[in-house]
C-alpha cells in the first residue's frame, strides 16, 4: 500500500528527477516502518506530497533561472521556431497551406459580413456618433412597429427641441420619373432637409450642396454613378436642368463624392441600389409619387414616412437622445389624427445592418468556413502529431536536459502560431482574389481593414491553439528514460488518434460536398417556372405615379402601351399584370395582393392570393395553360370586374375542383380606404405557376379583367417571337411614344430576373461546394500524410516480413487495405451525417430536394480516388524497403 | 548558481540546525526536530536548492547487503555554515529587542 501510494504521488514530480525521489522515500519510510511500526510509515507517507509539490516547483524554477516565469526564454524558442520550420518544408508548406485554405474562407465570409454588417455608410464621416430616429406608432415589440407618417417641417421642431443632437436632418426616399436630355428615367431619389449632407460630414466633389438658411432652394444634388452615366462626367454639369415628375425642371447645383448614396439600408449596395438624386423637401412634394397610408388612406403631399438623423454631441448617449426624441416626437405628433398622437420615436445607431439583430445571420455566414477550416486544423493537427513522433527523441532529450513540461508545450505553440500566422498571411490575399469574383454582384465596397485583418490574426491564433495543443500537451509527455533507450517508438495509440482525425476529416468533407451538390442540383430547376421560355418573356414595369397621373390617364396609359406593344412583329401575345402577379420573385405579398373568399366565408377566413388585374393576353405570354373554362374576353371589361380566373391552386384550396361558376368574393390586401370587396364569378381555370425560389408550393392566385382599384404600377408581359433584345429595344421606343414622361422602372426577361433573385442562393450553392472540395483535397493531404508516417513507423516490421519471404504485392495490398478502411468508415460516418444535413437544409429551404443519390455517390468515388491516390505512392515506397538496411538499424 | 539573499525560515533553520549536527537523512531529522515528514522534507528540498545543504547516495553495495533501497544522506555547505551563524545573530537579535517593541 505505501509502495503505491508512492508510485502515484511520484507522478507529481519531474519524471527527469523522479526515480531518485522515489527511491529516496523507499529508503525513508522503511527505516521508519522499521523503527516506529507501520502506521508512522503511513503518515510519514503523507508528507511525500507536500515534498514532490516542492520538489516539482523548485524543478521550474531551475529549469527558467532563478524564478519560473511563463514567458521567459520566448524570444529564443521564436528564433528556434523558425529554423525548424524552415528546415523542414515538406511539414510546414502542407501544414501552412492547408490552413491557409481554411482560414481563407474564413476570411472572405467575414469580409462579406464586414462589408453589409459594420462598415460605415460609405462616404459617411464619424458615423459612430450619427443616430436615426423613426416616428412610430406604440406597438410595445420594438423593431416591429410600424412607421407613422411626420408633415415636412416637424425636423425644425425637432431640432430646436433636441439639444443632445448636433444639427439633425430629415429625409424620405422615393423612386421619381426624371427627364435627361428627353428620355425618362426611374430615378432613385431622396428628398433632404438643407442639413442633410452636414450632418453626414459629405462633401460635393462638384458645387455645393443645399443652403443651410433658406428652404426654398430649387436645386438638386446627383449622384456621381448619374453623373457618369447620364452627363458623362461633364465638368460643367452645373446649371444643366432636370425635369422631376410633377415638379418640373430642377437646377442641378451639386454632384456627391464617389461612393456616397446615402446612409439608409436600402440606399446602399447589396440591399438595394444607391440614392441617385437629392432635391429639398418643398421640391419632393410635387416630385414623389403620392403615397397612401394604411390607415390614413391617401397621403397629404407634406407627409412621408420621414427618417431623421442626428449627430450626437461629445459625451451624450443614446438613451439620453433617446429620451429626448420621446418628447419631441409626442410633442410634434401632438393631435393627429389616425392614432399617430401616441407615437414613439426608435432611436438607433446607425448602422448598415445591426450586427447584433443579424448575429444569427452572421453565424450562419460563417458556419460552412468555420467547418472548412476545423478540416483544415484536423489536418494541421495530423501533420503536428505526425511530426511530433519524429521528434519525440528532441523532446527527450530536451527533458532530460532540464526542459519543463511547459517549456516544451510553449515550443510546439509556438510553432503552430507561426504556421497559423504565415497561413494567414497568404490567406488574406487569397480572400481577396475570392472576393474579387463577388464584388461585381454586391456592388459595395468590400476592403480588407483593419477589422478583417485583426480578426484574420484571432482566427489564426485560435486554430493554431486548437489544431496545436493536443500534439503538443502528447508531446511534452514523453518520458526520457523510455524514449531515449530504445531506436523504436512503438505506441499504437497514437496511430489511433490520427486515424479517427482521418476519419473525421472524411466524414466532414464527405458531408460538405454532399450539401454543395444538393444545393447545386437544386438551381437548374428553379428556372422551368412556366409555360414560356423565361429568355424569351419581357417583362417591362411602369409607374404612371411618379408623374401624378389619375386612374382614368392611368388605365388609358396601360390600356394603349398593352395594344401597341401587341401589334409589334416580334410580340407573340402581350398582357398587362402587377409586377408579382405570377411570379413573386420572393419579394413577398406585401402592398399588392388580394383577399379572397367564398359568399359564405367571414373576412376572416379569406385566403391571400397574388394575382389582380390581368389585361390582354397574359396567359398567352406567361405560357400558363387554361385548365377548365374561359379566358376573359371583351365583354368582360367594364368599370368595375365581374368576374375571375383562378389558378388551379386557388380553386382547389376553396372549392375542390368544380370552381368554373362559383362566385367569391375579392377585395385588396392590405385593405385600402375606399375600396370593398367585390362578388364575382370564376370563369376559368389555369395552370399554377412555379415559383422561382425555395419555395416550391405555387402560390393561389386570382385574376380579374379589369383593376380593382387604382394601379399605379403595372409590367407588360411580352413573349418575344425571335430576339428578346430587339423586342427589348422596341417596348422602350414604344413607351416613350406612348406617353414620354413615363419612365420605365425595369425592362428585363424572366431569365435576368430569376438569375438575379438566385445569386445569393447561387453563390451559396457553389460556396458550399467549392469549400467542400477544398475539404475532400484537404481531407486527401491528411490522409497521404498519415499513411506515410504509419508506413514509415512500420518499416522495421515491413522489412521483417519481407526478410521472412513475405510478397511485396502483399505488403502493398496490406497497406492499401488500412487506408481504403479509413475512407469507408470516414464515409459512412460521412454519409448519415450528409443524411441528416439534407434533412436540416430542407427544413430550412422548403422545395430543396432531397439527397441525390447520383451526385452523392459520385462524391464517395472522388473521396475513395483521391484516397488510394494519397495511399499508393507511400505504399509502394513501404514495399522497396531494404529489408537488410532496416534490420541493420537495430 | 548562488542564492542571493535566500530568507532562511524558522523550519528551515531547524532543520539546517539538524544537519549541523550531524543527523544526516529525513527520519533521524524528524526524530530530532519532532516536525512531521511534510515539513521536514521539503524544507530539505529547500535547502538543497538554495546549496546550504548538499545530498550524497549511500554506497550502493552497503543498500544491496541489507536488501534496501539507497539512503540519501545530507550534510551542510560551507555557505550553509554561513548562513546558519547569521540566522542564529538574527534571531537572537529578534529575540532581544522583541520584549522592547511589545510595550510600546
Amino acid at each position: 500500500m505505501t509502495r503505491g501510494l508512492l508510485r502515484a504521488i511520484s507522478l507529481l514530480v519531474p519524471a527527469a528527477v523522479r526515480p531518485r525521489w522515489h527511491e529516496e522515500w523507499l529508503a525513508e519510510t522503511g527505516e521508519i516502518a522499521r523503527v516506529r511500526g507501520r502506521l508512522a510509515r503511513l503518515r510519514a507517507v503523507t508528507g511525500a506530497i507536500p515534498d514532490a509539490l516542492m520538489v516539482r516547483r523548485l524543478a521550474r524554477r531551475a529549469g527558467t533561472g532563478t524564478h519560473w516565469h511563463p514567458v521567459r526564454g520566448t524570444g529564443d524558442d521564436l528564433r528556434y521556431a523558425i529554423r525548424s520550420l524552415l528546415a523542414s518544408p515538406g511539414f510546414s508548406l502542407p501544414v501552412a497551406g492547408s490552413l491557409s485554405l481554411g482560414i481563407a474562407s474564413m476570411i472572405a465570409a467575414f469580409t462579406l459580413i464586414n462589408a453589409i454588417m459594420f462598415r460605415p455608410f460609405p462616404g459617411v464621416i464619424g458615423q459612430d456618433r450619427l443616430v436615426r430616429i423613426d416616428a412610430v406608432s406604440a406597438c410595445g415589440a420594438p423593431r416591429n412597429c410600424a412607421a407613422i407618417p411626420t408633415r415636412n417641417d416637424d425636423y425644425r421642431v425637432l431640432r430646436q427641441a433636441m439639444t443632445t443632437l448636433d444639427g439633425l436632418a430629415a429625409y424620405a426616399g422615393s423612386p421619381v420619373a426624371a427627364t435627361i436630355d428627353g428620355r425618362a428615367h426611374s430615378l432613385r431619389a431622396t428628398a433632404v432637409s438643407e442639413e442633410y449632407f452636414q450632418v453626414l460630414g459629405v462633401r460635393p466633389l462638384i458645387g455645393r450642396t443645399f443652403a443651410a438658411a433658406g428652404g426654398d432652394d430649387e436645386g438638386v444634388v446627383i449622384a456621381h454613378t448619374l453623373w457618369v452615366r447620364e452627363f458623362g462626367s461633364d465638368p460643367n454639369v452645373l446649371g444643366r436642368f432636370v425635369t422631376l415628375g410633377a415638379a418640373g425642371s430642377a437646377r442641378i447645383i451639386g454632384v456627391a463624392p464617389p461612393h456616397f448614396v446615402g446612409a439608409s439600408k436600402g440606399d446602399v449596395g447589396m440591399m438595394g441600389p444607391g440614392v441617385e438624386i437629392w432635391m429639398p423637401l418643398p421640391m419632393a412634394r410635387r416630385a414623389f409619387a403620392p403615397i397612401t397610408d394604411r390607415d390614413a388612406g391617401l397621403l397629404d403631399d407634406a407627409e412621408r414616412y420621414f427618417t431623421f438623423i442626428g449627430r450626437m454631441r461629445p459625451a451624450v448617449t443614446v438613451a439620453q437622445v433617446a429620451a429626448q426624441a420621446q418628447v419631441a416626437v409626442r410633442t410634434v405628433t401632438a393631435g393627429r389624427p389616425n392614432g399617430r398622437a401616441d407615437g414613439n420615436a426608435e432611436v438607433t445607431h446607425v448602422w448598415f445592418n445591426d450586427p447584433v439583430f443579424f448575429a444569427a445571420t452572421i453565424a450562419a455566414m460563417l458556419a460552412v468556413p468555420a467547418l472548412v477550416l476545423v478540416i483544415a486544423c484536423l489536418n494541421a493537427a495530423n501533420l503536428l502529431v505526425a511530426r511530433g513522433a519524429r521528434r519525440r527523441r528532441e523532446m527527450a532529450v530536451r527533458t532530460a536536459l532540464g526542459a519543463t513540461r511547459w517549456q516544451i508545450v510553449r515550443q510546439v505553440l509556438i510553432e503552430s502560431v507561426l504556421l497559423a500566422l504565415a497561413a494567414a498571411a497568404v490567406s488574406v490575399p487569397l480572400a481577396a482574389w475570392t472576393l474579387s469574383a463577388a464584388i461585381a454582384f454586391v456592388d459595395l465596397p468590400m476592403p480588407i481593414d483593419s477589422r478583417v485583418i485583426t480578426f484574420a490574426c484571432s482566427v489564426a491564433l485560435l486554430s493554431a491553439i486548437a489544431f496545436g495543443t493536443v500534439p503538443a500537451v502528447r508531446l511534452s509527455a514523453t518520458r526520457p528514460w523510455t524514449e531515449l533507450g530504445t531506436s523504436h517508438p512503438g505506441d499504437e495509440g497514437r496511430g489511433r488518434m490520427r486515424r479517427t482525425l482521418v476519419v473525421v476529416q472524411v466524414a466532414l468533407s464527405l458531408g460538405l460536398l454532399a450539401t454543395g451538390t444538393q444545393l447545386i442540383g437544386f438551381l437548374p430547376a428553379q428556372l422551368q417556372s412556366a409555360g414560356t421560355e423565361p429568355g424569351k418573356l419581357v417583362m417591362a414595369s411602369f409607374d404612371v405615379g411618379q408623374v401624378r397621373m389619375d386612374r382614368t390617364r392611368g388605365e388609358a396609359f396601360y390600356r394603349q402601351l398593352r395594344d401597341r406593344v401587341a401589334a409589334l412583329p416580334d410580340a407573340d401575345g402581350a398582357g398587362v399584370a402587377r409586377r408579382n402577379a405570377v411570379w413573386m420573385f420572393g419579394r413577398g405579398m406585401s402592398g399588392s395582393a388580394l383577399t379572397v373568399a367564398r359568399p359564405e366565408d367571414t373576412p376572416r377566413d379569406a385566403t391571400l392570393a397574388v394575382g389582380g388585374y390581368a389585361g390582354g393576353d397574359l396567359f398567352k405570354a406567361v405560357g400558363l395553360p387554361l385548365v377548365s373554362g374561359r379566358l376573359f374576353t371583351l365583354d368582360d371589361e367594364g368599370p368595375t370586374p365581374r368576374v375571375a380566373i383562378v389558378n388551379r391552386v386557388l380553386a382547389a384550396k376553396l372549392f375542390g375542383d368544380a370552381a368554373v361558376g362559383r362566385t367569391i368574393r375579392v377585395g385588396p390586401w392590405p385593405r385600402t380606404a375606399g375600396v370593398a370587396p367585390l362578388e364575382v364569378t370564376i370563369v376559368g381555370i389555369v395552370e399554377a405557376a412555379r415559383e422561382p425560389s425555395y419555395r416550391r408550393e405555387p402560390m393561389p392566385a386570382a385574376y380579374l379583367p379589369v383593376p380593382l382599384e387604382a394601379e399605379a404600377q403595372l409590367t407588360v408581359y411580352v413573349r418575344a417571337r425571335t430576339s428578346s433584345a430587339a423586342l427589348t429595344a422596341a417596348i422602350r421606343r414604344v413607351a416613350s411614344e406612348v406617353d414620354q414622361t413615363v419612365p420605365p422602372l425595369q425592362i428585363s426577361t424572366l431569365a435576368a430576373i430569376t438569375e438575379q433573385r438566385q445569386f445569393p442562393d447561387r453563390l451559396t450553392a457553389q460556396g458550399v461546394t467549392v469549400l467542400g472540395i477544398i475539404g475532400l483535397l484537404l481531407a486527401a493531404t491528411g490522409l497521404y500524410a498519415v499513411t506515410s508516417y504509419l508506413v514509415s513507423l512500420r518499416s522495421r516490421e515491413i522489412g521483417v516480413r519481407l526478410a521472412l519471404g513475405a510478397a511485396p504485392g502483399s505488403i502493398l495490398r496490406m497497406t492499401l487495405r488500412e487506408a481504403l478502411t479509413l475512407a469507408v468508415i470516414g464515409a459512412g460516418i460521412g454519409t448519415i451525417g450528409a443524411l441528416v444535413t439534407s434533412k436540416v437544409v430542407q427544413s430550412q429551404m422548403p422545395g430543396v430536394p432531397g439527397l441525390d443519390p447520383l451526385p452523392f455517390a459520385g462524391s464517395i468515388v472522388v473521396l475513395g480516388t483521391a484516397m488510394l491516390i494519397a495511399s499508393a505512392i507511400p505504399a509502394r515506397r513501404a514495399t522497396r524497403i531494404d529489408p537488410i538496411a532496416v534490420l541493420r538499424q537495430e | 548558481m548562488a542564492p542571493s539573499n535566500p530568507a532562511l525560515s524558522y523550519t528551515g533553520l531547524f532543520v539546517l540546525q539538524a544537519v549541523a549536527q550531524g543527523h544526516r537523512f529525513g527520519f533521524d531529522i524528524m526524530d530530532v526536530t519532532g516536525l512531521p515528514s511534510g515539513t521536514i522534507y521539503p524544507a530539505l528540498r529547500r535547502l538543497d536548492a538554495q546549496e546550504l545543504v548538499r545530498s550524497d547516495w549511500e554506497k550502493d553495495g552497503t543498500a544491496r547487503k541489507e536488501g534496501r533501497p539507497r539512503r540519501r544522506y545530507y550534510e551542510i555547505t560551507a555557505i550553509g555554515r554561513r548562513q546558519l551563524a547569521e540566522a542564529e545573530t538574527r534571531y537572537r537579535a529578534v529575540g532581544r529587542l522583541f520584549p522592547k517593541r511589545s510595550t510600546t
